[in-house]
C-alpha cells in the first residue's frame, strides 16, 4: 500500500491498540462457546484445552502486524506499507478480531452497518470499521490470487 | 431369540451409529462473504463453489452445517473455524 495519508497512517497503527478487544463483550465473541447446547464439559473443557491456544493465535497475529507496521516507510508522497504475503493471514485475523470487537462494543446492529457514514471523518467508528474491512477485502483478494 | 454375539453387534451399531457429529456455521453481520467463502475452501479443502454454496446458506439461512463425522474431527474443525473467528459449533446427529 502507497501514498497513505496521515489520517490512513493513523489509522493502521491504531490497528494493534484496540481496546475495545479486551473488553467482556468483545471476548465472548471472540472465544465463543463450541455448543449451544447446555453442554457443562464441552464448554468446560473448551475454555480449558482450547482457549489458550486461541488467544495465543490471535496476540501472535498482533505482534505481526505491529511489526509490519513499524516498518512503514514515510516518503513524500505519503507512507509505504509493505505486507509480506507470509503475513496476510495475521493481517486478516487482525482485522476480523478488531471489527468484531468494534461492533460488539459499540453494539453496532446490521442496519447501523449498512447505513451510510460519514467519509469524511477518519476518527469516526464507523469511518475505521469500514476502511478495516475494505483492507481485509483486499487481502482476501490478495490470498486468493497467490493460491 | 438372539445370541450374544447378536447383541454385541447390536451395541456396536449403536455406538457407531450414535458417532455422527455435525459442524455448523452460524451467521453473523460482521464476517465478510468473500471471507468466510475462503475459510471454508482452506480448511475443509472445498471448491470455490461448494465453499460458496455453503456461505450463501450461513447468510441467508442463518446457518449451514458444512461437516459431518467423528466428534475428535469436528472439534478439529470448530477449532479451526474459531482461530478464523467464525462462529461455529458441534452437535451430534440424532438417529
Amino acid at each position: 500500500m502507497a501514498n497513505l495519508s496521515p489520517d490512513f497512517v493513523e489509522i493502521l497503527r491504531a490497528l494493534p491498540h484496540y481496546k475495545e478487544i479486551q473488553l467482556p463483550r468483545a471476548q465472548a465473541r471472540l472465544f465463543p462457546s463450541p455448543t449451544l447446547l447446555d453442554e457443562e464439559t464441552l464448554q468446560e473443557d473448551w475454555k480449558t484445552y482450547v482457549h489458550p491456544d486461541l488467544k495465543k493465535h490471535f496476540q501472535s497475529a498482533r505482534q505481526v502486524v505491529e511489526e509490519d507496521l513499524k516498518k512503514m516507510e514515510t516518503l513524500e508522497s505519503g507512507a509505504k506499507l509493505s505486507i509480506p504475503s507470509s503475513h496476510l493471514d495475521a493481517w486478516m485475523n487482525l482485522l476480523n478480531q478488531t471489527r468484531l470487537a468494534i461492533v460488539e462494543v459499540h453494539r453496532l446492529t446490521e442496519e447501523d452497518l449498512e447505513a451510510p457514514f460519514e467519509e469524511d471523518d477518519p476518527s469516526s467508528t464507523l469511518f475505521r470499521l469500514h476502511f478495516y474491512g475494505y483492507l481485509q477485502q483486499a487481502l482476501i483478494e490478495a490470498w486468493n490470487s497467490q493460491s | 431369540m438372539s445370541t450374544l454375539l447378536d447383541e454385541e453387534i447390536k451395541d456396536k451399531d449403536i455406538v457407531l451409529l450414535d458417532s455422527v457429529w455435525n459442524v455448523i456455521v452460524h451467521n453473523d453481520p460482521v464476517n465478510l462473504m468473500s471471507y468466510v467463502t475462503m475459510v471454508f475452501q482452506r480448511i475443509f479443502g472445498y471448491s470455490s463453489e461448494k465453499a460458496r454454496k455453503h456461505m450463501l446458506e450461513v447468510h441467508h439461512a442463518g446457518r449451514s452445517i458444512v461437516w459431518s463425522g467423528t466428534r475428535e474431527k469436528a472439534e478439529m474443525y470448530v477449532q479451526q473455524l474459531h482461530q478464523f473467528l467464525l462462529l461455529a459449533t458441534l452437535e451430534s446427529v440424532d438417529l
